[in-house]
């Protein structure tokens, strides 16, 4: 089951100025429980791709279809809803609220969702457990290693039951241990839990994990290999 | 959790916090002091005339304001005895027969207004006696007495017991004059009568007039609120007369009340605005100092009126954490100076010619620290909806690239 289908994306910055062509006629269908990753060297449009599915950056041209609904007609607020609702981001720089506990931050995502506190905790001790972090839950971000945030930070993606996970080049600040073991830690997730992960790298060690490769060069696929 | 986030948020940057609320502590203790101090000064300024010389009502004849003389008197002084005296408002009142004339001593001669007096009755309306700073209060002697300020003796160079001449018209327009001794020196504390007024026996006055009937009826009431409410049953019980309550008798003490309000008023925006830009200032640069983290709070499902809650409660907890302490802090030194007093001792004789006492007593009413709370609340989330609005317009994906 299809459930991202990119049509046609095109986005170009500064159309008025300098013009910056960032993704040209990019056609892409995700099924489903894949586990994806986007690669290409720095400027072939990952980042703009990732942040157009997420409906954090809308396209020059083009729609976005998420879980069947076009993305790229819904109001800022709609889009706002969309993404608490149905995907969960992990950032490079792992974006953690400083002043929130890990378990805190886990937690704040449901609740903006409006769970109960019951469901919240239980959620949130599940989660943090499954990251291996149930011991430091009460440690704020400063108190915690940079694999330890990320992990934290996946966790809260998972958090609001999401069926997207976007991530931004999510081990580029990890050591080789904290990556392998975030990436274990994902993979296994995303069979658990059966969401789709999407993630921007150029990791050689997050595209030895994915399952499916896509490659963009210049702002256009240039291949699409299936493992 | 949005409530928790922003408490914590402004104990990130202690140092930058601290200075906002402690500025806000200091703001806030100012405008108390300042306030205490202006109502102070000016209450007793204002006390001081309404005590010591207006009173609370006055009674004359309807004539008498515009021609002062012996045929404007009041007319049937009895009947307004009878109806003073049925009122329970009325606390104390007293007649007197005034004329204009001199009073001249072996060395001077100045002009003054002769009030002749029953020394009780104004004893308890004007408060003669407690004001004495020499001599006796009309007790000691028979025949005669006079009471004067000293500014009045300084002028006249007498002292107690010296002889002066009142001159004067009395009722048949005949130039006549008495001898009087001098009994008592008050330190009076109205300017009005510090600068041309003395006092005889009401009695001693009839004699040389050759006129009974009072010009004027001070009345003291049991409560100053009751003012207005009272000036108007008396002047329908006594149509006859013109019923004037202080505020009449001297509209500069209204509007020295009014300057005063305005004053603080002024005073409060001032000091309101320096602090909104103080708020504004540490706020937008607590926003752009998180703008990142503003953009991964509204990419991952934060409402842009959740963000905008956000930074207000984070702004008004800013704002609010140092104004209660301000208050407490204002209080304290208000209840200090309540009892203690400010000594103006050395600047006695300036502030005499304006009829305040030299140590002033600070009190404040308490609508003022309502006033000021509100005022602080407006204060506060004025400067918070532009930091605010700033951060909701920041867009997820540009906020997120920032460093």
């Amino acid at each position: 089951m299809i459930v991202i289908n990119a049509k046609n994306i095109s986005k170009t910055y500064n159309p008025d100025k300098v013009p910056v062509h960032a993704l040209n006629h990019v056609n892409l269908e995700i099924k489903k429980g894949e586990f994806t990753a986007i690669v290409g060297p720095s400027g072939s449009g990952k980042s703009t791709l990732l942040n157009i599915i997420g409906g954090l950056d809308v396209p020059s041209e083009g729609t976005i279809e998420l879980g069947g609904e076009d993305i790229s007609k819904f109001s800022d607020n709609e889009l706002i809803d969309f993404r608490l609702q149905h995907i969960g981001f992990v950032f490079q720089a792992y974006n953690l609220i400083p002043v929130l506990t890990a378990e805190e931050n886990v937690e704040f995502i449901m609740l903006l969702q409006k769970q109960s506190e019951k469901d919240r905790k239980a959620r949130t001790v599940e989660l943090l457990t499954k990251v291996g972090l149930k011991d430091q839950m009460n440690r704020r971000p400063s108190e915690l290693s940079g694999g330890q945030q990320q992990r934290v930070a996946v966790a809260r993606a998972l958090a609001s039951k999401p069926e997207f996970i976007l991530a931004d080049e999510p081990t580029a600040n990890l050591d080789s241990h904290s990556t392998a073991t975030l990436l274990d830690m994902m993979a296994n997730m995303n069979e658990k839990e059966g969401a789709t992960f999407v993630f921007s790298t150029h990791d050689q060690r997050v595209i030895d994990k994915a399952r499916r490769v896509i490659t963009l060069e210049d702002g256009k696929i240039v291949s699409d290999e299936v493992r | 959790m949005i409530f928790n986030i922003s408490w914590k948020n402004i104990w990130r940057n202690k140092l930058r916090s601290g200075v906002v609320i402690g500025a806000m502590i200091l703001g806030v203790w100012a405008l108390l002091f300042l306030f205490a101090f202006s109502d102070s000064i000016t209450n007793n300024m204002v006390g001081n005339s309404i005590k010591y010389d207006y009173s609370h009502i006055q009674l004359h004849n309807k004539a008498y304001k515009n021609d002062p003389t012996f045929n404007n008197s009041i007319n049937g002084p009895n009947e307004v005895e009878t109806v003073l005296a049925g009122m329970r408002q009325v606390a104390s009142y007293s007649e007197r027969l005034i004329v204009s004339g001199m009073v001249g001593s072996a060395n001077s001669t100045q002009g003054a207004m002769i009030y002749g007096i029953d020394p009780e009755a104004e004893a308890a309306v004007t408060y003669l006696d407690d004001q004495l700073a020499e001599g006796t209060y009309f007790t000691e002697i028979k025949r005669n007495p006079i009471v004067l300020s000293q500014h009045m003796a300084e002028k006249l160079k007498v002292r107690l017991g010296s002889k002066v001449v009142l001159t004067f018209q009395d009722s048949r327009n005949n130039i006549t004059a008495g001898s009087f001794r001098i009994e008592g020196i008050i330190k009076a504390k109205s300017p009005r009568i510090n600068e041309g007024v003395v006092f005889v026996r009401k009695g001693d006055l009839e004699k040389l007039t050759d006129w009974v009937q009072p010009q004027e009826i001070g009345i003291v009431l049991q409560n100053i609120q009751e003012v207005e409410t009272v000036k108007a049953a008396l002047q329908t019980s006594l149509p006859a007369l013109e019923v004037s309550s202080y505020k009449d008798l001297a509209p500069d003490l209204e509007v020295m009340t009014q300057q005063t309000k305005i004053s603080k008023t002024v005073l409060m925006v001032i000091i309101m605005l320096a602090l909104v830009f103080g708020i504004i200032n540490t706020m937008l640069m607590a926003v752009l100092e998180r703008t990142k983290e503003i953009g991964m709070l509204m990419a991952i499902g934060m409402k842009r009126i959740r963000v905008f809650t956000m930074i207000m409660i984070e702004t008004i907890l800013i704002s609010l954490a140092g104004a209660p302490l301000g208050m407490l802090m204002g209080y304290l030194t208000i209840v200090y100076f309540s009892s203690h007093g400010f000594d103006f001792s050395a600047y006695a004789a300036s502030l005499e010619q304006y009829g305040i006492d030299s140590i002033i007593y600070l009190s404040l009413d308490a609508s003022n620290y309502f006033m000021l709370a509100f005022t602080v609340v407006v204060t506060a989330v004025l400067g918070a909806v532009y930091p605010a609005r700033k951060a909701t317009k920041l867009k997820p994906v540009e906020a997120l690239r920032k460093l």
